[in-house]
């Protein structure tokens, strides 16, 4: 069952209104193939995040389209189901509650009630179901977080920064567990993120993308086989040397934001259109 | 911070042991210029409490001061149901429609800072019985509070809830009654906490001024106090202002209490 292929063609979103208005996504078209994990890495701040809001239904294109299995998005959907980068749960209601929120699954329908409980099961939760999020850890925040977005079947999964919240240890055994419970559905998933590691942990491809406007700069296909370890993308020849190409991407359009700002100020000290300091760039 | 009981037992002592500590140092206070001659200012002209308690004992079995406390409490009640079920409804009318919003906001902020002493003259003359006025007074101080706690209490709703309901298909109405309403609860029973203080601050006012109620003192309990000031009986002044920080005191920590019922995921941790 592989659905959930996203065509983004020309993509550009403007966010904010009058005078604060910014071009947050510049041009950007990429490819999300069904069943795959597509990471999507980038400087913090940089506008990915903007585009997972988009996938999400959240923030409208301001030009270009988005396709979703070559339908056009319209606004949210139970089939684009997104994680923020901290917990979202209702603090009212229990982790059970949380989970069938969606109003298809809150009918009388036993069929979806008993699924509900097989995934907070396929989570370990079962025996927190009648918890409150605040009695929860935070690995176990995101799981049920996890439960309340698979139940809907999404078509999509976004993934924005899910694991940054959470302490290290914690973080690597939410990863591996992840990338076990995507693999095992086949869903189809937009991971953004900020860590190589994590890239390159539980992605199949990864759109390394510019700086703010944003559009996607590279991409790298991960030739390793799903679901893999830590230790197994350590020892992974091909994987490292992808890591070190996508690091000095990344690198290179980090220092470009740094030299953006002073270029702009060089600009207006000296009063004219000369050219921005770009002798900056390259330098280490 | 193991043994809800012990807790529980350990601020009940507490507070006793609090109590008792003012007892006896506004005793010595009131006393002293009796005992070794040198007087407490203010305090010396305090009446002590044992005179104070003496007369509570007498009040108590007098059916007058009962009915002082059930017309202050009718008059509460009544102002704090009205505040409320008036208040809950536009605060959330405020908070979900910007029409209302705009419609509403600059008539409420400008009747806001009136306070609500101010409207006792208007409200003694355009409500047809004396009851009536005061309630409305009583009403007035709590309504304000509501509204402004939950209008204050919207403006923090995580933004990102109102996203996921969204996009799990809640509509309007499930976002309303599943993230809108409970993310406000809290502000709702702080708002009905505050507006609860204030209709006992303001009923005593609006009791006083109107100067309602026969001298056989059933004129609720600002009356009582209006009363024993008129007859120069101190220690029944004293009983009287007591009296209300009990009743004050009483009906807020009801309030807070029915609304930790409400919101049993806050007392989880």
């Amino acid at each position: 069952m592989s659905r959930g292929e996203v065509r983004c063609e020309q993509l550009s979103v403007r966010l904010g209104e009058g005078p604060a208005e910014k071009l947050v996504v510049r041009d950007c078209s990429f490819v999300l193939p069904a069943g795959l994990i597509t990471a999507m890495i980038g400087p913090s701040g940089c506008g990915k995040s903007t585009i997972g809001a988009v996938l999400a239904g959240f923030e409208r294109a301001s030009s270009g389209r988005v396709l979703l299995d070559g339908r056009e998005l319209a606004g949210p959907s139970p089939k684009r189901q997104i994680l923020f980068q901290e917990t979202a749960l209702m603090p009212w209601l229990t982790t059970l509650e949380n989970v069938v929120l969606a109003p298809g699954a809150r009918r009388r329908d036993r069929a979806r009630r008993r699924r509900a409980e097989e995934l907070l099961e396929r989570v370990g939760l079962a025996a927190f179901a009648d918890r409150y999020p605040s009695q929860l850890s935070g690995g176990m925040q995101r799981r049920a977080e996890l439960a309340r977005a698979l139940l809907n079947d999404p078509a999509l999964l976004i993934l924005d920064e899910p694991f940054r919240g959470l302490d290290a240890m914690t973080r690597e055994l939410m990863q591996e567990y992840t990338a076990e419970l995507l693999t095992e559905r086949g869903q189809t998933t937009l991971l953004v993120t900020t860590d190589v590691d994590e890239a390159l942990l539980l992605a199949d491809r990864v759109l390394v993308m510019s700086n703010r406007p944003t559009r996607v700069r590279e991409v790298f296909e991960v030739e390793l086989g799903r679901p893999r370890s830590h230790e197994a993308v350590l020892e992974d020849e091909r994987c490292q040397e992808l890591k070190r190409g996508v690091i000095e991407l990344l690198t290179d359009e980090v220092m470009r934001s740094f030299a953006a700002p002073a270029a702009s100020a060089a600009h207006v000290a000296r009063g004219n259109g000369a050219a921005p300091l770009t002798t900056t760039r390259r330098s280490e | 911070m193991n043994g809800a009981a012990t807790t529980r037992r350990t601020i009940l002592r507490r507070g006793a042991i609090g109590v008792l500590a003012w007892l006896a140092l506004w005793e010595v206070g009131a006393q002293l210029g009796e005992w070794i001659g040198v007087a407490v200012p203010i305090l010396d002209k305090v009446p002590p409490p044992h005179a104070v308690l003496g007369d509570l004992a007498e009040l108590v079995q007098e059916g007058g001061y009962w009915n002082s406390w059930a017309l202050s409490l009718q008059r509460v009640l009544w102002g704090f149901a009205f505040a409320l079920a008036v208040g809950v409804p536009v605060a959330l009318l405020i908070v979900t429609s910007r029409v209302f919003r705009g419609l509403v906001f600059p008539v409420f902020e400008t009747l806001r800072p009136i306070p609500p002493l101010a409207w006792v003259p208007l409200a003694i003359i355009f409500w047809p019985t004396q009851e009536l006025s005061i309630t409305f007074v009583t009403f007035l101080g709590a309504f304000f509070p509501i509204v402004l706690n939950i209008v204050d209490g919207a403006a923090q709703i995580d933004r990102r809830l109102v996203l996921i309901s969204r996009s799990l298909g809640l509509g309007r109405l499930g976002t309303f009654a599943r993230v809108l309403l409970p993310s406000t609860l809290p502000a709702m029973v702080t708002g009905a906490a505050i507006g609860m203080g204030i209709t006992w601050e303001v009923v005593v006012a609006a009791e006083l001024i109107s100067g309602g109620g026969n001298t056989s003192g059933d004129g609720g309990l600002g009356f009582l106090v209006w009363n024993a000031y008129q007859g120069n009986d101190l220690p029944r002044i004293v009983v009287g202002m007591i009296s209300l920080g009990v009743a004050g005191y009483l009906s807020s920590t009801l309030v807070r209490a029915l609304g930790a019922r409400l919101m049993p995921w806050r007392r989880a941790a």
